[in-house]
């Protein structure tokens, strides 16, 4: 049984409010040149501070912000913009932060909690909007 | 039958391209710092860093400080760059400036074979006076483990930005003597059994106490209270 497309919805909005939380501090951590409270592994620093940390410059924190600021547009879209939108910054997410996580165990050699978070927050809004996709089209209503 | 959702596949090889690019982006930003980066900013940098904090050698603090935090070193080594950027600053601001510890680094071989090039440069750059100076420039411009980023270009580049005598630099790290300091480095980190860098090891009134890895900016305050001893 596929959950409805407002649950779903309702869902994506919840997993990017979380993505947007965990973007938003960590760029501003940064940009106050501090090191974000690590609770587990203790690797935030240095996944942080690291090259891969920016990609042409730009914070890699920052393109979280834009994806889950995304998502959450997804989500209030309804119908077709909404799907491909969510679907495609979903794959995006999924996408790189498999990346960035493998270039945390293999490159950088430390793990930063608050990444692997925001890799499992893709994974699930992936998740989500691969069975939005594949949700029967609701029937086109005039209230909203 | 559901109609084909063309747009389905649409959106994923879209995505998919983009993923091709932010991780095509990601990587060869790592081979352009890797390249040297922007060694003259770097040094720059690393030069505000430690203005006004008197370096000797390898020392770097007021030679008469009740402690000594040595750190062994190795300029590849993404941690003792860690180390230089996030817990320098502290160690300067709480305990250097105010003249309660004088740090020495102690570079050596660790990752591999580019290592010993960092750490000859820096025992070089201590003949200078500017040991410091120059392990934190390189640390700027830290490419991937290995990856030959470490190389003789970016060293003279780093040292001709410090402002470096450029003769005595090139005379010093091709010296017997730098490469048996480098050694001397060596056999004292195995000597006090550490296997991981960057090592800090205090001593000072209270003892010796050391710590393997990188410390909290706490961890590191620590270390020196105890090193202090009993006030």
């Amino acid at each position: 049984m596929t959950p409805s497309e407002g649950a779903l919805r309702r869902w994506l909005a919840a997993v990017a409010v979380a993505g947007l939380a965990i973007a938003l501090y960590l760029t501003v951590e940064r940009a106050a040149g501090r090191a974000p409270a690590c609770p587990i592994g203790g690797g935030c620093e240095t996944v942080q501070s690291s090259r891969y940390a920016e990609i042409a410059g730009v914070p890699v924190a920052w393109l979280g912000l834009v994806a889950y600021a995304a998502l959450l547009v997804a989500a209030l879209l309804p119908g077709l913009p909404g799907r491909a939108l969510g679907l495609f910054v979903a794959t995006v997410g999924v996408g790189f932060s498999a990346w960035l996580t493998y270039a945390e165990v293999s490159l950088i050699h430390a793990l930063c909690a608050w990444c692997l978070a925001s890799a499992a927050l893709m994974t699930i809004a992936l998740v989500v909007t691969a069975l939005r996709a594949g949700a029967p089209e609701p029937a086109p209503s005039l209230s909203s | 039958m559901s109609r084909p959702r063309a747009w389905i596949a649409a959106a994923i090889v879209a995505a998919l391209a983009v993923v091709g690019v932010l991780v095509g982006l990601s990587v060869s930003g790592g081979s352009s710092s890797s390249t040297g980066g922007d060694v003259t900013a770097a040094a720059h940098k690393a030069t505000a860093l430690f203005a006004g904090v008197p370096q000797r050698n390898a020392t770097l603090g007021r030679p008469s400080a009740p402690v000594t935090l040595t750190e062994y070193a190795d300029l590849q080594c993404p941690a003792c760059r860690e180390a230089a950027l996030q817990r320098l600053p502290h160690l300067l601001q709480r305990w250097v400036r105010p003249g309660t510890v004088r740090l020495i680094i102690r570079p050596l071989v660790f990752i591999g074979p580019d290592s010993e090039l960092g750490a000859v440069a820096t025992v070089a750059a201590g003949g200078q006076d500017k040991a410091w100076t120059l392990a934190d420039t390189l640390y700027r411009v830290q490419g991937e483990e290995n990856s030959g980023w470490l190389d003789h270009t970016v060293v003279s580049r780093a040292a001709r930005a410090l402002g470096l005598d450029s003769a005595a630099f090139a005379h010093a790290s091709a010296s017997r003597a730098a490469e048996s300091a480098v050694r001397a480095n060596q056999s004292a980190f195995m000597a006090i059994g550490a296997n991981a860098t960057p090592t800090f090891v205090a001593r000072g009134p209270g003892g010796l106490k050391g710590v393997e890895g990188v410390p909290t900016n706490a961890g590191l305050d620590d270390l020196v209270q105890r090193a202090l001893g009993p006030t």
